[in-house]
């Protein structure tokens, strides 16, 4: 996805698919057990909003909102559709919500996690940003 | 010389031991991102679900076709940016 920049880690655990680990994840920037820790993120912001929640870490082209919009509209269902995208070489974090995510998250809502999500990136938690993100994101959700 | 053997080749190992324990795991790590480091990595891009993307012949017949998209309209898409 992404230009052949792929990507993609995850799966289902517990008698469910089998987990695919891609190699360019694992030869990527984080540890398996961060990997782990935003995969399960990742799962647990699905499930609790009913959302599909994504997290790109990676240079981004700029204007870095263009980049990451479009980033968001190659998505499966971008409406209902999260995207996190990281850029620690430009200090850069851009959230992005589909229109009819924007509904139920609020920009407001965005702003704090991202308030949170840079605290923890200045901190050099990057893959503890990310999952605070989400955990925030999913929480501020309001339900259908 | 048997004693002598022992305790110079028995600190040696200990050396050698706490030497590959040390520099081992560090340039296993030096592969991960440090902060206030340059990011060298390929750009990553995680889903719960990446099937949905990656596999599947829909999914695939689509991915040419996606570098082309533009970005929505303005004001369509939210959230919110960052810098640290």
């Amino acid at each position: 996805m992404a230009s052949g920049n792929a990507l993609a880690v995850s799966g289902e655990e517990h008698g469910h698919a089998p987990r695919t680990w891609y190699p360019e994840v694992v030869d990527g920037p984080f540890t398996s057990r961060q990997l782990i820790r935003i995969d399960e993120a990742l799962r647990l912001a699905d499930s609790e909003s009913g959302l599909t929640f994504s997290v790109y870490a990676g240079d981004l082209h700029v204007p870095v909102r263009g980049h990451a919009e479009k980033l968001h509209s190659q998505l499966p269902d971008p409406d209902n559709s999260v995207l996190i995208a990281v850029s620690p070489n430009q200090r850069v974090l851009e959230l992005v919500t589909g229109e009819k995510v924007r509904k139920r998250l609020p920009d407001r809502d965005c702003a704090l996690a991202a308030f949170s999500m840079t605290a923890a990136f200045t901190g050099g938690d990057l893959a503890g940003g990310i999952v605070t993100g989400l955990s925030q994101l999913a929480s501020h959700t309001q339900k259908v | 010389m048997n004693t002598v053997l022992f305790v110079v080749g028995g600190a040696l190992g200990v050396v050698a031991l706490v030497y590959a324990i040390v520099y081992g795991s560090s340039s296993r790590q030096a592969k991960r991102y440090r902060p206030g480091r340059s990011f060298e990595f390929a750009p990553v891009w995680f889903l719960a679900q990446p099937e949905l993307l990656v596999t599947g012949q829909e999914s695939r017949a689509k991915l040419p076709a996606l570098t082309g998209v533009q970005p929505a309209a303005a004001g369509t898409k939210g959230g919110a940016s960052g810098k640290w």
